[in-house]
Formats: C-alpha cells, structure tokens, sequence
C-alpha cells in the first residue's frame, strides 16, 4: 500500500484522483506512488473501467429544435 | 422594461440555450421518459426565465439550470412518489448518517475483471437505473457532465462532503448491483 494505510485510503485516492479533486501536489505524490505500487496501479484501472462503463451505458440525449422552439415562443408571449 | 428583457434573451441566448441537450440528457436519465423530460426542460426555462434577476451574468449557467431542474424535479417526483425509485430512496439516505465505517457501506467494493468483459449494455443501463434516485443523481452530475464537487454541492444544497460521501456510496452500490446481475447470469462465480 506504499504510503497509503490501508485499502480505503488507496480506493478514496483513486476516486478523488478521477473526479479531478486532487491539489497539483497531491496528484503527483499519487501518480508516483502507482507507478511504484501494483496494487494501486490496478485498482486505479479498474475504476477507470468502471466509470467507462457507466459513461457509455447512460444515454446522451438531444433537445428537439421543436422542444426549444416551443419554450421560446412561450417565454416571449409571457 | 424593455431594455431588461432584451438583456434576458441575450443570457438566454449566450448562456441558457446552449445547455439544453446536457439538461435534456440529465432530465430523460431521472424520468426515464421523453413526455416527462420535455416537461422538465420547459418548466425549467420558465423557472430560469421568471428568476433571471438572481442569476450573476457570465457565472456558472449550467450549474444554475441543473440545480433549477433537479429541485423541480424532487418537488414534482418525489411528492408524488410516482417512481418506485424515488419513494425507496429514504431507507438508504436516511439511514446515511452514519459515516463510511458503518459496515452496511463498505469502504471499497472490488469490482471483479469479468464483469467488464461479460456485461451487455442493457444490464448495465438496468442497474444504473435501480439506483436511489439521489445516487442515480450524484452519479450522472459528476460522472456523466464532470461537475466538481463543488458545484455538486450547491446543485444539491449539501455540503461538499456529503457530496463525497454519497458518490462513494453510489458507486460502491452500482458495483454490487453489476456483481449480483453478473453472479445471476452465471458470468461470475462466487
């Protein structure tokens, strides 16, 4: 776990490190320790597959040009 | 008068409109329903419209929209209670006060490799989808428009560790979903 205390800490790392909530100095300290670190290598992987996952199963939709035409003519009137 | 509402149609047109399809994308992914979502997204225009005055030109547009449509969307759903999810989501929130030791909420859920490689689309969609409405909430505002946790939490009006806390515990419930789904297929064995 290099230096990390446990599991939780090294899993709480990997999350902030993906949602882009870690300081510049706190980034590289990570990077570093898992290029060092095979498990912290590994569990960084697979969050990384995780969140793919979810981001290609959620669908991305579109606004029909009918939909805003209709609000717009509705703030417009009001 | 006039002069005010020429200002409003330029935000609308600057900053407002060019939001619709990530709102619309947000709106369908709680509704599960293209009717439900063109209502969301009307009333949420409406709503940004008749309170223009209260937003600071050239902030966060899409944040300020998001929290609009998620509030109107918690008043008109949950109210109602029309969606099984959303009236199941108090015993997991609720319940929540307890922190991350709390053995109910693991501290990290080990998502096993071949779940990655069995997983058809559909199943994954199905298990984001029985998510609590408030983590299926987290999870689309940080994961699918990569808000940060900051701007999470003034959508939500939460502090920005619930934030956290509630994000964790949204993925780490996913993962279990994945894994029962893939133990019940027979893509993974215990």
């Amino acid at each position: 776990m290099g230096i990390f205390k446990n599991v939780k800490e090294v899993s709480e790392r990997v999350n902030l490190y993906l949602d882009y909530e870690l300081s510049t100095s706190e980034e590289k300290e990570f990077i570093q320790q898992v290029k060092t670190d095979p498990a912290c290598q590994e569990m960084l992987e697979k969050e990384e597959k995780f969140r793919r996952l979810i981001r290609t199963n959620v669908p991305r939709k579109t606004a029909s040009p009918e939909l805003i035409q209709a609000i717009k003519s509705k703030i417009k009137v009001g | 008068m006039e002069k005010q509402q020429d200002e409003s149609y330029e935000v609308f047109e600057k900053e407002f409109w060019p939001q619709a399809d990530a709102l619309y994308t947000f709106a369908f992914n709680l509704t599960h329903d293209d009717n439900d979502a063109d209502d969301l997204i009307q009333e949420t225009y409406m709503k940004a419209f008749q309170s223009i005055n209260s937003y600071e030109k050239g902030t966060n547009p899409k944040a300020w929209l998001f929290k609009i449509l998620r509030n109107n969307f918690i008043n008109k759903y949950r109210s109602a209670s029309r969606r099984p999810t959303v009236s199941s989501i108090d015993d997991v929130i609720l319940s929540a006060n307890a922190d991350d030791e709390d053995p109910k909420y693991p501290t990290h859920v080990d998502l096993r490799t071949e779940i990655f490689d069995s997983m058809m689309g559909d199943e994954v969609t199905v298990s984001i989808n029985s998510l609590p409405v408030d983590f299926r909430i987290v999870i689309l505002l940080c994961d699918i428009e990569g808000f940060t946790y900051e701007e999470i939490a003034s959508i939500l009006g939460v502090p920005i560790g619930t934030v956290r806390s509630r994000l964790h515990r949204a993925r780490n419930l996913l993962k279990n979903k994945l894994s029962e789904y893939a133990k019940a297929k027979g893509y993974i064995k215990d």
